[in-house]
């Protein structure tokens, strides 16, 4: 399976975005505000998510506002660092 | 009622003035047991970090500074309204490494901030009795028979991460005195429902207040809930 696919479904299953599809969220609409519409206890599921299920650690604010910005981010950010 | 009232406003003013005479001639002294001490140091020692949370009452504006004697690097979250001289207070005092403030309003709540430094094994102080920053993330908790919303943040990383959490209030004992009172502290925190400690966190404010009702200084009213 496709690491984006993977960001997706990681998301929707840890987030309890239950409403929504892997289909459904734009890969580069933003996570949090106006797009997928995270806020920040969001934002602690993430960093664990990110951490469990790929093995990559959001170290301080600057990666997580370069991490964080949408899935097509969040992708790069954990490509190149695993 | 004016009886109560100015009791309050007058301890109060105590406090502040505590905190300017510990600010620019240094007396004063915050005591805290052996026990809790140790304790604190016992908790830092297995490397998951240390949440304190604390409150609006007693000293808690010059208090927080001195629980540097944990020795760990400490941070506060911290929101600064406008005419605030609570940071400089902190910025300028004569603590070896001042407090590191982390903005409840900057992105993501300032929960990476938090999390990087539980990580390091570091102190987060939070103030738990009043909403900062993201307001949607609260949670009801009884309060002298009525409801009130609590911060639900720093519960939710300490259930995540696994951090313990300690309730700490400092009322003032005296003149430029004050006293490190740790009624709760949570010591296994993994995967528990975050919402029991907010609720235990009110269960000891309650008691803090009926013991101290001169030394809650929340000056809002705490019970007039947005309506849903």
């Amino acid at each position: 399976m496709q690491l984006r696919q993977q960001v997706k479904e990681a998301l929707i299953k840890d987030l309890n975005l239950q409403s929504i599809t892997p289909e459904g969220i734009e890969d580069d609409a933003p996570l949090f505000g106006d797009g997928l519409g995270l806020d920040s206890l969001d934002a602690v599921e993430l960093v664990v998510l990110v951490q469990k299920r790929f093995h990559v650690e959001i170290k301080d604010m600057d990666e997580g506002r370069v991490a964080f910005a949408s899935v097509n981010t969040l992708v790069k950010f954990i490509e190149e660092r695993r | 009622m004016f009886r109560h009232t100015y009791r309050l406003n007058f301890t109060f003013g105590k406090v502040l003035v505590d905190r300017a005479v510990r600010g620019i001639v240094g007396l004063g002294k915050v005591e805290a047991s052996l026990e809790d001490t140790q304790h604190f140091l016992q908790l830092l020692d297995e490397g998951r970090g240390l949440i304190v949370i604390t409150a609006h009452v007693g000293a808690w504006q010059w208090a927080m500074s001195e629980l540097s004697f944990t020795g760990r690097r400490m941070h506060v979250l911290y929101r600064r309204d406008v005419g605030d001289v609570d940071r400089q207070y902190f910025e300028h005092s004569e603590e070896a490494e001042p407090p590191h403030f982390i903005d409840p309003c900057s992105d993501f709540g300032g929960v990476i901030e938090i999390m990087a430094a539980l990580k390091a094994g570091e102190v987060v102080c939070a103030m738990g009795d009043r909403v900062m920053g993201d307001s949607g993330n609260t949670v009801e908790a009884p309060l002298f028979d009525g409801t009130i919303h609590l911060p639900l943040g720093p519960f939710v990383i300490a259930a995540k991460l696994g951090t313990p959490v300690a309730l700490v209030f400092v009322p003032r004992t005296g003149p430029c005195r004050a006293q490190v009172l740790v009624p709760r502290v949570f010591e296994e925190t993994q995967g528990i429902d975050p919402k029991l400690m907010v609720f235990g966190l009110a269960r000891e404010l309650e008691k803090f207040a009926q013991e101290n009702p001169y030394q809650f200084f929340n000056y809002y009213d705490l019970w007039d809930l947005p309506q849903a």
